[in-house]
């Protein structure tokens, strides 16, 4: 194997990572605030690739406005399944796992729905900006960069918005004590129901980036779901700084797994990380002790 | 001003308080005393939306506010310290207490809020950039009550606030109960120890298995026989 | 804790409400088999009933035990893969690879469980067992020299005919489906009884205590991580049984059929659906499901949304499930 070789697969492998981590962000933020984990969380980004297909191709959006309509509408979708399914299940008893399958029914109706409404076929997109740069011998298309400028400049914004805001502010303070946030004045379920929707949003920003490298189809959220689960457990869950290093780590891992062995076996190491880190830190890389849901 | 008209809670199927009734009048300090598992947390959770209110009736300043959601209270004037101070564990003493005045957008009415509330408590000054979770006891407390003021209420109830601290820490919170309440604003609080209780409260309510048995003023409370004897140990 | 004397009444009720029912099932047995169905209903029942073995050894995990595992599918195909490997190419009889299958899958499962044990929260340890089935899936998938992958392994044997005194030839073929019937209807009553008797046990008991507060239970002497270990490596084995049956009865094995995600969420809709933490609900939900999918056979590409749609109604409107709808009438009368 060579060194550029080795180098390329790195720098995809952070690539892939920084999507892991924007994936991971959202399903964390959810769990963090409300200790729900959303199984259909995929399914946001297979939706919002879908809205960004047909905004450009039924609509014929140019390229900003149709990436933004994917991100509203993942967004919505977010809202829609908190305020619908999420929150009558919340003041019973029972609700960690009643949510659970809930979601995890609804992801498949997700599924089902698009492939009968829409079809099975695989639709590809173009590239938002072609052409590409080598730097020391390893070759980089200027969209896959653009992912990687797009992921930070979300997760920044993602952390100015939690650190600076007044909605930030108190998407923290419910994921810390949500009865002492309710007692400070703050509408917790209008906080559940933002972090629903925020959820969709980053998962739409990532179907975005990803949609023209991948190809569009029912099943595209599967994987990206599954990384996001294994990025949350393994970043704490629910901290957002330790989900999106998690998110670089399984995308790193992966890419460099891949280059000894095959892709059909790309899975297998986020998996495997997973497990294996759990039997020596079951909190996580990241997690606090002391947050026990 | 807060009264509670023959209020009746259940948690699940049991129920917990029997036709609660007492009122808090403006800019009194007002002590609810009894034994553990009495309902003195319950009366505040009802009063607060913590708990919703099966029968009967709150009222505050006339406007029936019964099981109003919990977020709603700061703005009505009401607000609570949670029992073991409930501090956001993770966020400076600063943001807590910024926190506290989360229904108030304006920002130069929360500054002077805040340059208030650090005259009051200087902690909140000199450790503004702590950790919240790394204070001791009865800081935190002091933190959790400068939060609890940060929303400029007309009362304030606190659930336990001498839970778990020395003596020393005791009197000093006392007297910053006392201190807020010299301010205008009425104080409602729950404790175990008459004395802690009725020594410095205008008014006590005692209450037994979820029913007040024993009303009057903060002197005769603890002048009653049975306050003496069971609770005095004369 | 009761009596003495207490305990034994309570004993003998439950021996004879167990003899009860196995008679009624055998009684239900012959009957079904007296009315001469077509091969294609009994096809149906014997499915059903061994998703109703995989549903009673989920639930005996997830309901009973109290750990909400998502990965029971990873055993499921570990057990019907190694069946029909070992039946294949070491010439044992399907009888004896299914218990060996079986075992192997409660043997990986003591594994898989170290490391969950040390997890308290429910979405951790369905996560982590999640990624344990999708492991097991890459792996089964990928080693195509030894599985052929998704295309399919076939040359299964089937379960040879036994001769049964007094009764005569027991076959297993496509064309007489019998004996499979026979088989998983003893395999589904043994589960459940089983996991009835077993829960009202001592041992149950201690299920019970380390379920609802493993801290409590820990004080009280009770080793909570014999317990967790013992009821996850039996739900294992149970679903591995049922694994191997499935393999030794279709003949045919892909990744997807025998180990995926979609699997898994067919057997948590049916316990779900009929009744979780119950003893009859899982079958209930096994039957209803297979039965119900069937009625739908023209839209059968729409079998997993409908799955998916009646678990968030079940879960919405009776989240006890269906085996819990009398009850729920008896507490309002009450």
């Amino acid at each position: 194997m060579t060194v550029s070789l080795l180098v390329e697969q790195l720098v995809n492998g952070i690539i892939t990572g920084s999507m892991y981590a924007l994936m991971g962000a959202g399903l964390a933020l959810v769990y963090g605030t409300m200790r729900v984990m959303n199984f259909s969380h995929g399914e946001f980004f297979m939706v919002a690739a879908y809205i960004l297909f047909l905004a450009l191709g039924a609509l014929m959006l140019p390229t900003i406005p149709a990436a933004l309509l994917a991100i509203l509408g993942a967004a919505c979708l977010g809202g829609l399944i908190e305020k619908g399914l999420i929150e009558p299940l919340m003041k019973r008893e029972g609700w960690e796992l009643g949510t659970i399958v809930t979601t995890l029914g609804l992801s498949f109706i997700l599924q089902n729905g698009v492939l009968q409404v829409i079809g099975e076929e695989y639709y590809t997109l173009q590239y938002f900006v072609d052409g590409s740069i080598t730097l020391f011998g390893v070759t980089l298309p200027y969209q896959r960069l653009l992912i990687l400028a797009v992921a930070i400049g979300t997760i920044a914004l993602m952390e100015l918005f939690l650190r600076r805001s007044r909605a930030g502010w108190a998407l923290r303070a419910v994921s810390q004590d949500a009865q002492a946030a309710s007692v400070v004045g703050i509408n917790v379920g209008r906080v559940f129901l933002m972090a629903f929707a925020l959820s969709g949003a980053l998962s739409g920003v990532a179907a975005v980036m990803m949609a023209p490298i991948q190809s569009v189809n029912p099943w595209m959220g599967v994987p990206m779901g599954l990384k996001a689960f294994v990025v949350v457990v393994l970043g704490g869950m629910g901290s957002f700084r330790g989900t999106i290093i998690a998110g670089f780590i399984v995308g790193i891992v992966e890419a460099l797994g891949t280059t000894v062995t095959s892709s059909e076996w790309r899975e297998l190491f986020s998996f495997g990380l997973l497990i294996l880190i759990i039997w020596f830190k079951p909190e996580g890389l990241f997690g606090n002790v002391g947050r026990r849901a | 001003m807060l009264s509670l008209e023959n209020v009746c809670v259940w948690y699940g199927k049991t129920q917990v308080l029997w036709d609660v009734s007492m009122t808090v009048q403006s800019g009194e300090m007002v002590a609810l005393m009894g034994p553990n598992g009495s309902g003195k947390s319950t009366v505040f959770k009802a009063v607060t939306g913590l708990l919703p209110v099966r029968s009967g009736k709150i009222t505050w300043n006339g406007r029936d506010i019964t099981n109003l959601p919990t977020h709603a209270m700061t703005s009505i004037g009401i607000s609570l310290v949670l029992e073991r101070r409930r501090l956001f564990p993770r966020m400076t003493v600063r943001e807590n207490v910024l926190l506290g005045a989360y229904s108030e957008r304006d920002a130069s009415v929360i500054k002077s809020r805040l340059d208030e509330v650090e005259d009051l408590f200087p902690l909140v000054k000199e450790r503004a950039d702590a950790v919240a979770g790394s204070l001791s006891g009865g800081q935190q407390q002091m933190v959790a009550i400068a939060r609890g003021l940060m929303s400029d209420p007309k009362m304030l109830i606190m659930d336990e606030p001498f839970l778990g601290l020395s003596p020393i820490m005791v009197k000093q919170i006392t007297a910053v109960m006392v201190a807020v309440n010299k301010r205008g604003k009425s104080v409602l609080f729950n404790e175990q120890n008459a004395r802690v209780s009725f020594g410095n409260s205008d008014r006590g309510y005692l209450l037994q298995s979820g029913q007040v048995v024993l009303s009057g003023s903060g002197l005769a409370m603890l002048d009653h026989e049975e306050v003496k004897s069971v609770y005095l140990g004369h | 804790m009761e009596g003495p004397s207490n305990t034994r009444m309570l004993s003998s009720s439950v021996t004879l409400r167990v003899i009860a029912s196995v008679l009624a099932v055998g009684v239900v047995g012959a009957v079904v088999l007296k009315m001469k169905p077509d091969a294609y209903t009994l096809h149906l029942m014997v499915m059903s009933m061994i998703w109703g073995v995989f549903a009673v050894g989920w639930n005996l995990a997830s309901g009973y035990g109290g750990l909400k595992t998502f990965g029971h599918q990873g055993f499921f195909g570990i057990a019907a893969y190694a069946s029909a490997l070992l039946s294949m190419h070491f010439a044992l009889s399907p009888w004896l690879t299914i218990w060996i299958g079986a075992l192997i899958a409660a043997a990986v499962s003591v594994v898989v469980v170290a490391p969950v044990l040390r997890l308290r929260s429910t979405p951790q340890i369905a996560i982590v067992t999640l990624a344990f089935g999708e492991i097991a899936r890459i792996i089964i998938e990928n080693v195509k020299s030894v599985t052929r992958g998704e295309s399919g392994l076939i040359g299964i044997p089937g379960l040879p005919n036994v001769r049964v005194p007094f009764v005569g030839e027991l076959t297993f073929s496509a064309a007489d489906k019998t004996g499979y019937f026979i088989v998983s209807l003893i395999l589904l009553t043994t589960a459940s009884v089983g996991v009835y008797l077993l829960m009202r046990s001592r041992y149950g008991l201690g299920v019970h205590a380390v379920r609802d507060a493993q801290d409590a239970a820990e004080s009280l002497g009770l080793n909570a991580t014999v317990y967790r270990v013992g009821v996850f490596a039996l739900s294992a084995f149970i679903v591995g049984a049922a694994g191997g049956l499935f393999a030794h009865y279709l003949l045919l094995l892909t990744p997807s059929d025998a180990v995926g995600v979609p699997l898994m969420v067919m057997i948590v809709s049916m316990v779900i659906v009929g009744g979780h933490r119950t003893i009859v609900g899982p079958v209930l939900g096994a039957f209803i499901l297979t039965f119900g999918a069937e009625a739908f056979r023209d839209i059968e590409e729409y079998r997993l949304m409908i799955y998916g749609l009646l678990v968030i109604l079940v879960m919405r409107l009776m989240p006890g499930g269906i085996a819990r709808v009398g009850t729920l009438f008896h507490w309002r009368r009450s």
